[in-house]
């Protein structure tokens, strides 16, 4: 059993979610409620560079339903 | 076989049927090889005519008429002229329930085993379950009969009754003979077609894929048969047929791909192999002849998730049509040409049969319903579908080995198949991995239920949670270390103090603040000021090498590192520094107000997102990777585990585990969040079992974590007095195996709770409280690690993402607020492992863990050990964690690690690790027999360890590149030289294994040598020690203190010994009186370790009651103790052993008294009541003066013991070698063997010396016998042979060269048990004493008979002129060196061919083994063939085959 997300060939799709953070994806696989697709299907290393390049503040960002300390 | 006349035609087997033969020879005796099913006629039926109908196939069909016999070259089967049996008629109509009456007389039937000489191989019975009711039932054996069969007689059975029913001769019937089958079958053999098709099949699996199961227990075979069954419903058999007519593929093409994507789903493997079964019946001619003909070829698939169904179904129907047409090509051979052969292996144990057969009966115009009941047993899983054309669906059985598959399994198994099949009908184009296998019901549970987590965490933060404690409990203790105590008050105020510092140098929310400390309490004070200034902690442990420190502040870019005066000189400037006890920073922090830091104070607020703390873990790439963790995560779990393992004031919680792991937060923050107290311990203490042991009983520690090497290490140690201050033990970071928990749970009385959870989450995302109902359900090799803590998921998903069934492993995948940020500054690795989550609200993630779990039915995980630890070797995927686990089982092992090393290049194998519990010394042999009990071969280890301790890496966990190769572990115990050549030898040996040392007893090869190793150490020992040194010497006496003695004794002379000197009988020993009993109560046997000796041994175990009193040649009695099972063990003799009745005595037999203390002599003189001499040095190439001591001097103390003492008898084993070629023939047992002249090997002096004081003690009348042997082979039960015997060097020789010399030899085998049994029973029975006995069967093999078993092997072996095959022999020597040929050649070469040996006699013998009922029979070719295999022959003439270095592997791999 290999992990899909570790297939070096296979087809892959950045997502991103409303909090700014980026996913790989399965380029096949339906994609999940709440996120987007922001880089086109492509191969693994291209769509990992994409978030190298695009993901470039990791905090989340802070809605105005997080509690306060 | 009275009805078998002369008349009767004698035919070979088929292929097939041959293979069924010896399928049922070798398999489980409850293995069912019955094909049976029941037919329903909805009718009344004239039983005398339907009788009448069955015995006129009876008639026409041969093969319900075969019977079979065994003869000296294998079975052959004849044709009975008539149908002798008798077919029951059965009235079960006024049964309460008429068809299960019958059913359970046919299931009785079919599964009582069958004697394939014996049958009955074919029966029928007819049963009135009502009036208008019959079942016909029939049965064959396999051997007779496959599916095809079954369908041809039925429909003739039906034709026939119905013309007798209507009054008419029925018409003539068609079927051929069985020669037709044997005719096609070598006209088929000899074809170009053939040839072909060998060609296509080795080419497709040349690789040899292994085979997979759906199975996740790997236990043998048990035979039997376990049926599931379920139907499809009409609904969805509609849509399958649509769906086939849609896409052009058959309905078998579709159900043979559904039922293959669901073994990809459920076991992961993506190159799948299955068996078909196929009718293997391709001319018109075939279809006519009831018989066995049925093959089964194998499909091999590449299957991915991403793949849809319909490709999936038309590369089946692409590789059906390819296989059917070479369908003739049997599996048998195809796994002989793969060499699978020897290992027993199979390119597929799971099948798919579909049976589409046209079964539209009518028995005289009534309708009929085939009922399948058997198709026998199944390897591992077969999945039969039937369409009967009824109507009603199809029906699928699940044929299943009941050692494997539960009931249960197979109806979960069912269920998803079914839903596949449906929603790959649906839509064929969805890819296979998206399909859903769960029920709603089933999804929801392990999705949803079981996940069920949401808990409300309080709006704070962990500081102020703390500062509450502070508030409450001021003056307590809080943390301590050595001398230094902490209150509450004094750790919050020194905390305050520096945290305003801190943040005056700019720490806060989304800033980073690094320690490096040691251990200390003033860690803990930095920890907590880092915290309340809202900042991340880094830590850092000082002892990482600084290049690595640099590294990570480079990397996180610290506002400033918080550290000593000691350790900063250590890396470079890369951030600010705050050194603690330095002038300015006591000045800056006196300054500092020691009131808690307030969200006004800090630079910004804090929010549960913001980053906890950073901790650098390494990378696959070798580079280090930060995992950051937000003040939500940590406070989330800090709850929990205060609500789950609540702590209190009273406890003492250890923290042991250094900060730069994640499982140390823990440690750090629950005793102070529940105001216990925090016990840091010294450096020196946190790896060391016995000072932690100290440390726990001298601090009253009541609450500790382990990593479970160190746990099981400290188990060791500990007595009950030690713990009992110890209440809750936590155990994380590695796999727990339940045999720790056992020991752990029985010897402390704590509760101890197994932790998980990667450092990417939030330090544990499951916990499992160890339950005692959990040590019981069977598969519980690791722990459970339990349910997801507060908040937080776990999936278990597989490839295509999809969750997987209860019970089927997948990766472990964890969502929710147990999850880190991701990694510091590194978005693309984080976007890999951090990925979106499909099962979670909108917009979260998941990550996925690597590691490999599966559920179990009440909801608790179970972890497999790591995905990418899986390792490959000879094709079989093998999870480590599952064979370590088996380990830890043993009773005598606390500890186990297995790994799969390549110390030499091609050549990986398993090397298991074992730490032995106290008291136990677990051997190699004992290790191998507790796992092959629940494990296959292929995962049992080439080479144990034994360890004191496994070596840990910093955190504690197993460091697995640091455990030593195999080889350089002495098996024995190290004892020292006694005499200068035993240094000077010991010396030699160590400089060519590269050893520090070796001991005397130690064995080159079991210390890594090899063949090119030998010679290396032969030419020095020529340089060193003696110019005309042997070198194959190395090779034949492997051991330092035997190839001393060899050299010593080498040395005095030279040229042919006066034997005549040593054959004078003392006149001492002579008869007492006494009577000798023929019972004895203790015996005493030399030699138990040896093939003969351990055969006797077991022999003597099983036939009388006696103690066994055995001599074996060791420094020590546990070493001894170790051969001799390992010499049992190697002939599968184990079962035999009885701690009882057996007495082990140390000795040397080259020794004066046998090498036997004063005890030990004392005992077999006085205490026993008979003697086996059975023991020898039997090395062909030592001459007489080096054998002397061992072959002769023994006898005659042996004789002395047997004369004098307590009365006893002698036997003592001799061999027929000591029959001298000059000695004039007939041979027999009353010959005086006199001449000795002709003998030239010092093994046939040495023991014709021997034989020649026996019988002088015969002579005077002595209760003394002599047994001379021939050439003792493999038993009859395991065909085990003693490979290094020089029979079987020969054979070897001569399958590698293709070529044996035409010598006009004799070779008379005779299995070791029936020589051990013919011993035994002559040496019971009084009257046979005093004589000499020739063990020899009647019917000796000629060597020119060789080639033709051989060629049955599929092995070319061809007859050449002596001196030719010395020729090829030279000339191979000359290429490969081999050592072994030149050790046989120079035998051969003294070998005097000129004349030939005299003729044995063994009438007397045969006489006496008659009346005792131990006949040694002839070594049939069957069995030959068996011991060929068991010796690896055909890999032997493979390897051969192969180029040059053939045979340093083989030497390196034995």
């Amino acid at each position: 059993m290999s992990n899909p997300f570790d297939d070096q060939g296979g087809a892959f799709v950045v997502l991103i979610n409303d909090q700014g953070q980026h996913s790989l994806w399965l380029a096949a696989a339906e994609i999940p409620a709440g996120w987007s697709i922001a880089c086109e299907q492509n191969g693994r290393e291209a769509c990992i560079e994409y978030v190298n390049r695009n993901w470039t503040d990791m905090r989340p960002r802070t809605g105005a339903d997080i509690q306060r300390a | 076989m009275d009805a078998i006349n002369n008349s009767s035609q004698l035919l070979p087997l088929t292929t097939a049927q041959t293979g069924m033969w010896f399928a049922q020879k070798f398999s489980s005796p409850d293995s069912i090889f019955n094909l049976a099913e029941f037919i329903e006629i909805h009718g009344p039926i004239d039983p005398a005519l339907f009788e009448a109908a069955l015995r006129q196939v009876g008639i026409e069909a041969e093969t319900v008429r075969v019977r079979f016999i065994e003869q000296s070259d294998g079975p052959r089967q004849l044709i009975a002229p008539i149908l002798d049996t008798t077919f029951p008629l059965i009235d079960v109509s006024s049964e309460p329930d008429p068809r299960a009456a019958a059913e359970s007389w046919m299931m009785a039937e079919l599964t009582r085993p069958v004697d394939l000489l014996t049958g009955p191989l074919w029966v029928c019975a007819l049963f009135k379950a009502a009036p208008e009711q019959y079942f016909w039932y029939h049965r064959g054996h396999h051997i007779v009969m496959d599916g095809f069969s079954g369908g041809l007689l039925a429909r003739r059975v039906a034709e026939i009754y119905t013309a007798f029913a209507e009054g008419r001769c029925p018409d003539e019937g068609t079927f051929g003979p069985l020669e037709f089958l044997l005719e096609e079958e070598t006209t088929y053999r000899s074809s170009e077609r053939f040839a072909r098709d060998r060609h296509y099949w080795l080419t497709r699996f040349a690789d040899r894929p292994a085979a997979f199961s759906l199975a996740d227990q790997r236990r043998q075979n048990v035979g039997g048969l376990r049926r599931q069954t379920i139907h499809l419903s009409a609904e969805s058999v509609e849509a399958l047929r649509a769906t086939a007519q849609a896409s052009g593929a058959s309905l078998p093409q579709i159900m043979i791909a559904a039922i293959s994507a669901y073994f990809y789903r459920v076991t992961g493997v993506e190159d799948l192999v299955v068996g078909l079964p196929v009718a293997a019946r391709p001319k018109g001619r075939l279809r006519r002849i009831p018989s066995m003909v049925a093959n089964a070829v194998p499909l091999r698939l590449a299957i991915s998730p991403g793949m849809s169904a319909m490709s999936l179904i038309r590369e089946v129907g692409r590789q059906v049509r390819e296989a059917l047409r070479r369908q003739c090509y049997r599996y048998e051979d195809l796994r002989r040409d793969l060499n699978l052969l020897p290992t027993n292996q199979h390119l597929f144990t799971t099948v798919i049969n579909i049976e589409p057969f046209d079964y539209d009966l009518r028995f005289a115009g009534h309708r009929a319903t085939p009922h399948n009941l058997s198709n026998g047993s199944a390897d591992d899983l077969a999945v039969f579908v039937y369409d009967r054309g009824d109507g009603k669906g199809l029906r699928i059985d699940f044929d299943a080995n009941p050692g494997l598959y539960s009931a249960k399994d197979l109806a979960g198994h069912q269920q998803r198949l079914v839903r596949l099949v449906d929603a790959i009908v649906r839509d064929p184009g969805r890819p296979i991995g998206a399909i859903n296998l769960l029920d709603a019901a089933e999804r929801r549970r392990v999705l949803v239920e079981w996940n069920d987590t949401a808990r409300t965490v309080p709006r704070t933060t962990l500081a102020a949670l703390i500062e509450a404690q502070v508030a409450r409990r001021g003056d307590a203790t809080a943390v301590t270390y050595e001398d230094t105590t902490l209150s509450y008050a004094a750790l919050n105020a020194r905390a305050n103090r520096l945290a305003h510092l801190l943040i005056a140098q700019g720490a806060g929310p989304e800033q980073i603040v690094a320690v490096a400390l040691p251990r200390s309490a003033e860690l803990v004070v930095c920890l907590l000021a880092i915290l309340k200034s809202g900042a991340a902690y880094l830590p850092l442990d000082p002892d990482y090498p600084a290049d690595r420190i640099a590294f990570m502040l480079a990397d996180a870019k610290p506002v400033c590192l918080i550290t000593t005066n000691a350790i900063a000189q250590r890396p470079p400037e890369t951030a600010p520094r705050l050194v603690l006890g330095h002038p300015y920073t006591a000045d800056m922090l006196a300054r500092q107000p020691d009131s808690n830091p307030r969200n006004q104070d800090r630079i910004a607020p804090l929010t549960p997102l913001d980053s906890a703390y950073v901790i650098y873990t390494s990378g696959s790439t070798g580079t280090p990777k930060a995992v950051v963790v937000s003040q939500g995560g940590l406070l989330n779990h800090m709850l929990w585990m205060m609500s789950a393992y609540p702590m209190g004031e009273q406890d003492r919680v250890l923290a042991r585990t250094s900060v730069s792991f994640d499982a140390a937060g823990w440690e750090i923050w629950l005793p102070l969040l529940s105001g216990s107290v925090l016990s840091v311990a010294p450096a020196d203490v946190t790896r060391d079992p016995q000072r932690l042991i100290d440390y726990i009983r001298h601090q009253g520690i009541t609450v500790a974590q382990f990593v479970p090497s160190l746990l099981a290490a400290t188990s060791e140690l500990i007595g009950p007095a030690d713990t009992h201050c110890l209440r809750q033990v936590f155990a994380g970071g590695e796999a727990l195996t339940s045999g720790l928990v056992r020991t752990v749970t029985s010897a402390w009385n704590v509760q101890l709770v197994n932790l998980y959870g990667p450092t990417e989450t939030t330090i544990q995302v499951t916990s499992s409280p160890w339950q005692q109902t959990w040590q019981h359900n069977g598969d519980g090799q690791f722990a459970p690690i339990g349910r997801p803590i507060w908040n937080t998921q776990v999936y278990v998903l597989d490839d295509g993402l999809q969750p997987v069934p209860v019970g089927v492993a997948g990766e472990l995948y964890v969502a929710g607020s147990g999850l880190a940020r991701g990694y510091l500054n590194r978005p693309g690795l984080t976007a890999e492992r951090f990925v979106a989550d499909p099962f979670g609200p909108p917009g979260s993630r998941m990550y996925r863990t690597g590691d490999r779990a599966r559920w179990r039915p009440d909801g608790a995980l179970h972890f497999l050990g790591r995905a990418d630890h899986q390792v490959k070797i000879r094709g079989f995927r093998i999870e480590p964690g599952e064979i370590e686990a088996a380990l830890a089982q043993h009773e005598g092992v606390v500890q186990a690690a297995v790994v799969a090393r390549q110390d030499r290049v091609g050549d990986k194998r398993l090397v298991g690790y074992v730490v032995p519990a106290a008291g136990h010394a677990p051997d190699p042999t004992m290790l191998r027999l507790h796992l092959a009990r629940t494990l296959p071969d292929y995962m049992i280890p080439a080479a144990f360890v034994v360890l004191d301790t496994l070596p840990l890496t910093p955190s504690g966990k197993l460091d697995r590149n640091a455990l030593p190769a195999p080889d350089q572990q002495p098996a024995t115990a190290y004892t020292p030289p006694r005499t200068a050549r035993e240094e000077k030898l010991c010396a030699l040996f160590a400089e060519a294994l590269g050893l520090a040392r070796v001991g005397i007893h130690d064995n080159f090869f079991d210390l890594g040598g090899h063949s090119l190793l030998a010679i290396r150490l032969g030419r020095r020992i020529r340089n060193e020690i003696r110019p005309d040194f042997p070198i194959t010497a190395v090779y034949t006496t492997p051991i330092v203190s035997d190839l001393a003695a060899l050299l010593d004794f080498d040395g005095a002379s030279d040229g042919a010994p006066d034997l005549s000197r040593d054959i004078l009988l003392p006149p001492h020993i002579k008869p007492s009186r006494a009577r000798v009993t023929d019972k004895p109560e203790r015996i005493f046997l030399t030699g138990a370790t040896g093939f003969v000796g351990s055969h006797l041994l077991s022999t003597l175990l099983q036939e009388t009651d006696a103690h066994i009193a055995c001599h074996v040649r060791a420094a020590d009695r546990r070493s001894a103790e170790i051969r001799l099972r390992q010499a049992l063990d190697k002939r599968k003799l184990s079962a035999c052993w009885d701690e009882r009745r057996i007495e082990i005595l140390t000795g040397n037999l080259a020794q004066p008294a046998l090498g036997l203390d004063e005890k030990a002599t004392r005992m077999v003189r006085e205490e026993c009541d008979a003697i086996y001499h059975c023991g020898a040095n039997v090395e062909f190439l030592h001459n007489y003066s080096a054998l002397k001591p061992a072959n002769v001097d023994s006898v005659l103390t042996l004789l002395d013991w047997t004369a004098n003492g307590r009365p006893k008898s002698l036997h003592y084993v001799s061999t027929l070698a000591v029959i001298d070629k000059h000695q004039s023939g007939p041979v027999s047992e009353h010959t005086d063997l006199t001449s000795w002249q002709g003998l030239v090997s010092g093994y046939s002096q040495s023991k014709w010396v021997g034989d020649t004081l026996a019988r002088q003690a015969q002579a005077r009348g002595l209760p003394v016998s002599i047994y001379r042997l021939s050439s003792v082979t493999g038993d009859r039960v395991n065909a085990i042979c003693n490979e290094t015997d020089l029979i079987w060097r020969l054979v070897r020789l001569y399958a590698e060269l293709g070529v044996i010399p035409d010598l006009d030899v004799l070779v008379n085998m005779t299995p070791a048990d029936d020589v051990a049994r013919a011993i035994v029973r002559l040496a019971g029975r009084e009257a046979s004493w005093g004589s000499v006995y020739h063990l020899i069967n009647s019917e000796p093999l000629h060597v020119r008979e060789v080639p033709r078993i051989f060629d049955r092997l599929g092995l070319r072996l061809e007859l050449v002129s002596l001196d030719r095959w010395t020729e090829i022999a030279q000339r191979r020597l000359a290429k490969t060196h081999d050592d072994d040929l030149a050790a046989v050649l120079s035998i051969l070469a003294q070998e005097d061919t000129s004349r030939s040996h005299p003729e044995i006699a063994s009438d007397f013998t045969q006489q006496h083994l008659a009346a005792v009922g131990a006949p040694i029979a002839p070594v049939r070719p069957a069995l030959l063939e068996r011991y060929f295999a068991s010796l690896r022959l055909p890999e032997v003439v493979s390897d051969a085959l192969a180029p040059a270095t053939s045979n340093e592997q083989r030497s390196v791999d034995g």
